[in-house]
Parts: C-alpha cells; structure tokens; sequence
C-alpha cells in the first residue's frame, strides 16, 4: 500500500503546554486509522493537524497525493438550520463551484442515498434525530468525493444503538468508496470495530504506545462484536490502558 | 389565523376597565376634563378632525419608515464592513457607540439648520436614533457564528463573500431581527423629535395643540402613535414568522 501521508516529528505547542512532541505517523492508501485516547491527550489536536486546521510548531506534514481531496466530520453535525438536507449536502459543491445546479443537486442525491436519506432531502435539520444529522453531516463530507476523511468523535453524542448503526454503515462506505479514514475516538470498542489499525496515544506528549493492526476472519458486522478476534483486540488495547493510566 | 387566537386576553380586559375606569373618573369629576379628556372626548375629536389626523399620521409613518429604512441599509453594510475590518470596528465603533448617548431632542435643532423644515430632517431623525441597535445586533450575530461551521467553511476553502452570504448573514438574521424590533420603535421616537422641530405629522400636531391647549388632540395624537408602534411590530413579527416558516435561521431564539 502506498502512503497518502506522511508526519515527521510532528511538534504542536499551545503558548507553553506541549501538546504533541515529535509525532511520527504515515497513513496508507485506503487505510481506516483509528486514533485512541483519554481526554486531553492531543487526538484531536494531530487530527486538526493533518487536516490543515491547526499548523504544527515544528516538524513535516507531507502528501504524497496529485490533489488533497479531504474531508472532515465534527463531533457535532454542524448543519446549517436555514438549509433543507440536500442543500446542506450540496455546500462543499456550491463553494467549489465547478458544476451546473443539476450537477450538483445530482450528486448531492447520490451522497444521500449512500447514507439512506433520500426521502428527507426536503426536511430542515431540526426535523432530523442525532443519528440523521450525523448521516447528513457525514453525506456532506462525502458529496464532493474526497479521497481522505477526518472524523473527529462523530458518533459520541449518539445512542448506541444508533452508533453500532452508523459504525456498520461507515465501515460499508468506506470500503465502497476506497476512503482512506482517520478517526478519533475515546472509545476502544469502536476503534477495534472500524479501524484497520488502532494507534493508542498516551495521555501526555502524544506518543504511541500501541500500533494495534486490526484483521478479522469475518466480515465487519454486528456479530463481529461477539467474536473472540474482536475480543482479543480489545483485551490488548485495555491492558495496554490501564499499564498506562492507572 | 393562528395570531388571532393568541392575542392576550388579560391584557384585552385591563385595558377596557382601564378605559371604563377613566371615563368614569372623568364623568365623576374625579379628576379635571380639562387637563384629561376622556375617552369618549378624545374618540370624538379624532372623528371630527378625522382628515387631518390621518394624514398627520401617514405622514410620521412615512418619516418613520424611510429613516427605519435608511438605518437597514446603512446599519447592517456598516456591520459588514466592521466585521471584516478589525481596524475600521475600533476606529469607528467606539465614536457610534458616544453619538447615540446624545439625545436626539438635543440635535433635532441642529438638523433643522442643516436640512430644513419638513421631511428630510424628520427621516434624517429616525435614522440617527434606529441605527445604532441594527448596527449593534448585526455586528453580533455576524461575530457568533460557531468555530466548527467557520472551520467548516475554511477546509472547502470558500471565499470570503461566500462566507459572508452563505454563512455569517443567515446566521445573523435572528440577532438581525432583535435589533429591528428596538429600531421601529427608536425611528418614531427620531420622526416625531424631527417633526417637533421640522414640522409635519403627529409631532408637528402634538406641538401646536399644546399652544392652544387642546388637550384633547394631543392625546388623540398619542393614541395613533401607539397604534404605528403596534402595527408596526406586528407586521414585523408576522413577516419574521413567515420567514421562519420558509427558512428556519437559528431556531434556538425565540420570536
């Protein structure tokens, strides 16, 4: 697999507080990474930067790509409420600017219809439950095809019954779409269900300290959640926390 | 419709037992007609100079609403432009902020020289009272806009007027529509000032009848100028309502 992204000694300070000290991390092509972590711990500091929100204090981010075609899901949906769904999903193509109306709007019922959500397109975000807004927010990243996509704790305000929902669908796009994904969670269960890989950050200066690679004898479905590989993953993940934390 | 339904019954009932109770005082001689007509005098003297009230007060609407207008205009692209320039908000802004505390009563003379007798000064009036809140509100709602949609806007890499229309506008219209409710009352205080001065309309009205003593249309004169501010705020509460129907801006503030 060839690497999308490269970080070398990656440095981010916040006035004094060192937030991440020399981060080494290379993303692969189609890669779902997974970034583990306690609170505070800088995941979604590395996230914002290798998305281009934050700048690194020192140190090289570099792509190995002809065009960075990313996108990027919050924690909340961030739907604008004056938008109906569609013309929410359609923004990132409105700003480009690149295609016709009909185009757009085309491509915009496309990204919809991989989140299930073609039957709301007229409906206002205040009309939709957590779960809905979220596929929206996530219809949006994908409208204007990106290659890469940052997820920042997406499905944490969300029941969990929604959230194994939204974790099965996610997976199902991803590889649809040959996406290569990282994603920030508190949670070791959902990294083990999602990622190929699992990178568990320690709670000061942003080290590694575990390169988890996640490989499972059967597909990523509900039932993976009962399976001994998923609960082997997890048993290492844990054992590698509490050694850290406690 | 819907509004008729919810107007305030109590309110309704303090209201006509006020009414009752004055012209009761009156006819009593509780208190002098002379310095309170009652009701019933006031009714008859706006029915028998029925043209020219009306036309006095078309005439402070018309004045209210063009100084409301100017202030819309000029407020919300003086919002704009602050917004976008650090440098111009803290050089004008803070001169704003001090010419709003001089009452408008005060400078109505000075306009008077500048802009003559009648319209101009009266418009001239409402504007300088109206626009300071529409600048203020829409200054605010411009600078409220959440960090994760600016960010948002930032990784699609959208231009600034982009920004400006598709983001920081519509989430600006509530706090736009707070500052228009304290505007349409602020611009008839400014036309009214102005015509005390200038000329024309209730104001001018207000003024004469206080030389004659005809109390009885002074107090007409308010009546009607309660009913503008009345109707004013309706109509701007129903179009803010249709508005949200059709696109709901910001639903976390109410009316």
């Amino acid at each position: 697999m060839a690497t999308v992204l490269e970080l070398q000694n990656i440095q981010k300070k916040f006035k004094d507080r060192t937030i991440l000290e020399s981060v080494n991390l290379n993303l692969q092509d189609g890669e779902f990474l997974s970034l583990l972590g306690p609170s505070g711990c800088g995941k979604s500091t590395l996230l914002r930067l290798m998305a281009g929100l934050e700048n690194p204090t020192s140190g090289t981010l570099s792509w190995h790509t002809a065009e960075k075609k990313t996108a990027f899901v919050f924690q909340e949906a961030q739907l604008l409420s004056w938008r109906t769904v569609l013309e929410n999903v359609r923004l990132p193509l409105e700003i480009q600017a690149k295609l016709s109306q009909k185009e757009q709007d085309e491509k915009s019922h496309f990204a919809l219809q991989k989140v299930n959500l073609t039957s709301f397109e007229s409906f206002f975000p205040h009309e939709l439950s957590g779960g809905m807004k979220m596929r929206v927010s996530i219809a949006r990243a994908l409208s204007a095809s990106p290659k890469i996509l940052f997820m920042d704790e997406p499905f944490s305000a969300l029941d969990e019954i929604t959230r194994f929902g939204m974790q099965k669908q996610l997976r199902t796009l991803c590889e649809q779409d040959k996406l290569s994904v990282v994603f920030v969670t508190h949670s070791s269960y959902e990294a083990a269900f999602l990622a190929d890989r699992v990178l568990l950050m320690s709670a000061q200066g942003g080290q590694f300290l575990l390169n988890e690679k996640i490989i499972y004898s059967q597909p990523r479905e509900d039932s993976l959640r009962l399976s001994p590989d998923y609960h082997s993953h997890i048993a290492k993940i844990s054992a590698k926390m509490s050694e850290s934390f406690l | 419709m819907n509004s008729l339904k919810k107007i305030n019954l109590p309110a309704l009932i303090s209201l006509l037992v006020g009414i009752l109770l004055y012209e009761a005082a009156v006819y009593f001689s509780w208190i002098p007609e002379f310095l309170f007509p009652a009701p019933s005098t006031i009714l008859k003297t706006l029915a028998e100079n029925k043209l020219d009230f009306v036309k006095a007060f078309l005439e402070t609407l018309q004045g209210s609403l063009a100084g409301l207008g100017l202030s819309i205009v000029f407020g919300i692209a003086l919002a704009i432009l602050f917004s976008l320039s650090n440098f111009l908000q803290k050089a004008i802004l803070p001169f704003a902020v001090f010419f709003q505390t001089i009452p408008i009563i005060a400078i109505a003379p000075l306009l008077v020289i500048y802009f003559g007798f009648g319209m101009p000064t009266v418009v001239v009036a409402a504007f300088i009272v109206s626009i300071f809140p529409i600048i203020a509100n829409t200054l605010l709602g411009l600078e409220s806009v959440p960090k994760p949609e600016l960010e948002l806007f930032r990784l699609y890499r959208a231009s600034p007027l982009q920004c400006l229309f598709k983001l920081k506008l519509p989430t600006a219209y509530p706090s736009i529509y707070a500052g228009l409710k304290v505007s349409i009352g602020l611009a008839i205080i400014g036309a009214i000032a102005g015509e005390f001065v200038a000329g024309g309309g209730l104001g001018a009205m207000i003024d004469s009848a206080r030389t004659q003593q005809r109390i009885d249309i002074v107090f007409g004169a308010l009546g009607l100028l309660a009913l503008m501010g009345l109707t004013c705020l309706t109509f701007l509460r129903l179009s803010h309502k249709l508005v949200q129907k059709m696109r709901p801006y910001g639903l976390n503030l109410k009316d």
